[in-house]
């Protein structure tokens, strides 16, 4: 079935409608969205007094020297964990309370395409202040920012190890026994530009990853600020190093972001993000031409990441009707919102572990699969019938009359026979659990 | 025992169970696995002497983490492999993993896995494959409908919901089908809410439970599980000795609800690649390509480690930095769907793992 625009503009480019939103978004669906960049929402309360991270790492660094690992064990049972409670509680009351939730999937779109995660135990507790200073502040300027931000920002030198990584033959590595760690250099290729067949080998691998050698934190007593980024001479490679056959020479921090600049502006790099954002808007199966203007767009604008996401807005193909499985945490975040739910609490956090997406939790560096095959098996389909029962429990209080609820908040997204189920409904709650569990409603 | 026979059923035992687990992010061979005999050892990996390890067959070890494992050696049902790979000869976590569950001999974005089409060519015991994990991992995607289970506190909606639900579903072909074997899972699966371990002890726990379900008569027969936190580019003793240690307590935890089946029981450990022979600069190692890997189980005739060892010397190595594979993962598969699970040769090598040609001999890995 066809929705109209201003329903699927709630649904594929928003977090899920909230009461009223739909019809905010009728007379212009793209003017809608659009202002969302424009004008985002600030995050507000709900990330005041979460702290930088610096002091966060320093934390760590703490305990990392001397080392000890009972220390590292007490940080992250202890600040740690609490630490990424607030964070993702934070993070998720703001996608359920956004009037701006454009802003908030694209906010998640790219920390997802530059993924830290708690898998690595240490960074569960700073994932959330790499995704506030790292990312948040970069989705709507140039894609080579957001990529210097991303690879110079402490937490993500720590989950990929560029931080302990030290030119073979540096003053550094003489000294001690330390050596190169190539995971950055190789993640950076990979994942964040080019894509695992953007046309390096090895040798790039290793190349990127000797430029990247001294890219490291201050630490307390030594540096003005522990726990922030800081280029170590004494720990870089030092000369001349070639990436896709192009030679950088010696040059200190600025070698690698010279060599970061270039992979930004790379064909190779502009197919790698159009794809994954077509996959995420448009389908999971989506075609060559999606892909390619999507890529076109992003060298035409050197990078220009609203633009980017104008241009999304401008494909037919992303208007077709609502195909993609909600994730997990599409799905929580959007039953949240339909029902009106003002902020999320370690009950929420719980719900979205127990569908198998907590935030900052991806499997790896690749970060979240998004596609619909990941996501859904016959087990995870009966919980999530489950999870929008006990969601439609705690609503069925405030919503007087679910039927005009379903179709005032969410629009045209039902078909005549679920209205009619919802309607038929031996209860509120089990009306509001119908709604929420409904076919149309696991799509976006 | 001699060659699987071309004939259009092969050996098998009468209702085996086979459970693949397979580690993310390519595990370290040379410590899950140390080659203790190679004199070259010591000087590319000097902690591993320090760290201990449990004698096999005087060149191989098991890591001291590992004592149910190494028991298992004893009573002669756990068979490793080294110096192993999949085809696949590049260090992409992502493409190694679509290679090592597709069954193919390049990442070709396949959409199905290996298992899957194992079970797809058995329609009347399709349902008895399972996937554990909130997740389907690829080699358990396909054709065939396969159960899927995880650990959840959530409350169970009261069944009345699911059944109005059931026709609304019924628009959406997808989310029809999950539902409708959603319910009928229940069989399966029902009354194992689970319960999810603490890092240390995320295989102990789902392991209990994944012998719990393989044990009952209606329960599942084919079984995959993920494995995370293989990917150790720093600190890899430590995080060893914590994953190891979970695993083997998980393989106690297994074998011991499994009780009188475990006689019909492997395990398969494999992982994508496996890291570099020497170590990097932060006390880890980085992807490399050789790595190692496990079969164990009541059904195993082990007590061995296959290798053709290449040695560790830079000149032995690819790229002067992997350890070099000189043996198939695929032969393992092959061994366990012919002669633990009955496929024949032709099901094998045309449908399962396509493009595969069977060795002139073969590592009789079973028992009759």
């Amino acid at each position: 079935m066809r929705s109209s625009k201003a329903t699927i503009a709630t649904v594929r480019f928003g977090m899920g409608a909230r009461p009223g939103e739909v019809d905010a978004a009728r007379s212009d669906p793209r003017g809608w969205l659009a202002s969302h960049l424009e004008d985002p929402a600030p995050p507000g309360d709900n990330q005041d007094n979460l702290g930088p991270s610096h002091v966060l790492v320093q934390q760590l660094l703490d305990v990392l020297r001397p080392y000890s690992i009972p220390k590292i064990i007490e940080l992250i049972r202890g600040p740690y964990r609490e630490q990424y409670l607030r964070e993702a509680i934070a993070r998720t009351g703001i996608a359920i309370t956004s009037p701006t939730s454009f802003h908030e999937r694209w906010v998640r779109f790219w920390s997802d395409h530059f993924t830290v995660t708690g898998k690595k135990p240490v960074i569960g507790g700073l994932a959330g202040s790499f995704e506030r200073e790292a990312i948040r502040p970069h989705v709507t300027g140039r894609f080579v920012d957001l990529l210097h931000a991303v690879v110079r920002h402490p937490v993500m030198l720590l989950y990929l190890d560029n931080a302990r990584s030290f030119g073979p033959n540096s003053p550094a590595a003489r000294l001690s026994d330390g050596g190169l760690n190539e995971n950055l250099g190789r993640e950076v290729l990979e994942l964040h530009t080019l894509g695992v067949d953007g046309g390096y080998d090895q040798n790039d691998v290793r190349s990127l990853a000797l430029m990247l050698t001294g890219w490291s934190l201050g630490r307390k007593g030594r540096d003005p600020v522990g726990g922030e980024f800081k280029f170590h001479q004494s720990a870089h490679e030092g000369g001349a190093h070639t990436l896709l056959g192009k030679t950088y020479p010696e040059g200190g921090v600025e070698q690698a972001e010279d060599a970061l600049r270039d992979l930004a502006r790379h064909p190779a790099t502009a197919r790698n993000v159009a794809r994954e954002l077509a996959r995420h808007f448009v389908s999971d199966t989506p075609d060559e031409a999606a892909t390619g203007r999507l890529a076109r767009v992003f060298l035409e604008t050197d990078g220009d990441l609203k633009q980017l996401a104008l241009a999304l807005l401008d494909m037919d193909a992303a208007w077709q009707p609502l195909t993609k499985l909600k994730t997990p945490d599409d799905l929580v975040v959007s039953c949240l919102r339909a029902v009106g739910t003002n902020g999320a609490d370690g009950g929420v956090l719980t719900a979205i572990n127990e569908l198998g997406q907590p935030p900052w939790m991806a499997p790896s560096p690749k970060g979240w699969p998004d596609t619909a095959s990941a996501w859904i098996t016959p087990d995870r389909a009966m919980r999530r019938v489950d999870f929008a029962a006990a969601v439609a429990a705690r609503a069925a209080p405030t919503i007087a009359d679910p039927s005009l609820w379903a179709v005032s908040t969410m629009g045209d997204l039902y078909r005549a026979e679920t209205l009619t189920a919802i309607s038929r409904a031996e209860s509120p709650t089990q009306a509001i659990s119908l709604a929420l569990a409904a076919p149309e409603f696991q799509r976006r | 025992m001699v060659a699987a026979s071309g004939t259009a059923q092969a050996m098998g035992r009468a209702d085996p169970r086979l459970l693949l687990i397979i580690q993310r992010g390519g595990t370290d061979g040379l410590t899950f696995l140390p080659p203790v005999g190679d004199p070259d050892l010591v000087s590319v990996r000097p902690d591993l002497e320090s760290a201990g390890t449990l004698p096999l067959d005087g060149f191989f070890a098991l890591p001291s983490t590992m004592p149910t494992a190494a028991e298992l050696w004893q009573r002669g049902e756990l068979a490793g492999f080294h110096a192993i790979s999949t085809p696949y000869r590049d260090r992409s976590h992502f493409d190694a993993q679509n290679v090592l569950e597709s069954g193919l001999s390049r990442p070709e974005g396949a959409a199905n896995g290996w298992l899957n089409r194992a079970l797809a060519l058995r329609p009347d015991s399709a349902s008895r494959g399972l996937s554990v994990g909130t997740g389907t991992p690829l080699v358990m995607r396909g054709p065939a409908a396969v159960g899927s289970w995880a650990p959840s506190q959530l409350p169970v909606a009261d069944p009345t919901l699911v059944d109005r639900l059931m026709p609304l579903w019924g628009s959406d072909p997808l989310l029809a089908t999950m539902l409708a074997q959603g319910r009928d899972l229940q069989a399966m699966t029902g009354g194992m809410t689970g319960k999810r371990g603490g890092i240390a002890a995320v295989m102990a726990g789902l392991m209990d439970n994944v012998g719990q379900l393989m044990a009952r008569p209606g329960g599942p027969r084919i079984v995959a599980m993920d494995s995370g936190g293989w990917d150790m580019h720093a600190n890899l003793r430590f995080y060893m000795n914590l994953l190891t240690g979970d695993l083997d307590q998980g393989i106690a935890n297994l074998r011991s609800q499994l009780g009188s089946v475990w006689s019909d029981t492997v395990v398969l450990i494999v992982s994508e690649f496996g890291r570099t022979v020497d170590p990097n600069g932060t006390g880890g190692a980085d992807h490399g390509i050789g790595g190692a890997a496990m079969v164990l189980g009541g059904a195993v005739r082990g007590g061995r480690v296959f290798a053709d060892w290449p040695g560790l010397r830079a000149a032995d190595r690819i790229d002067n930095r992997d350890l070099r594979p000189t043996q198939d993962l695929r032969h393992v598969f092959a061994d366990i769907l012919g002669n633990h699970l009955g496929y024949s040769r032709a099901e094998i090598s045309e449908t399962i793992l396509p493009g595969y040609v069977f060795p002139a001999t073969r590592t009789e890995l079973f028992r009759s």
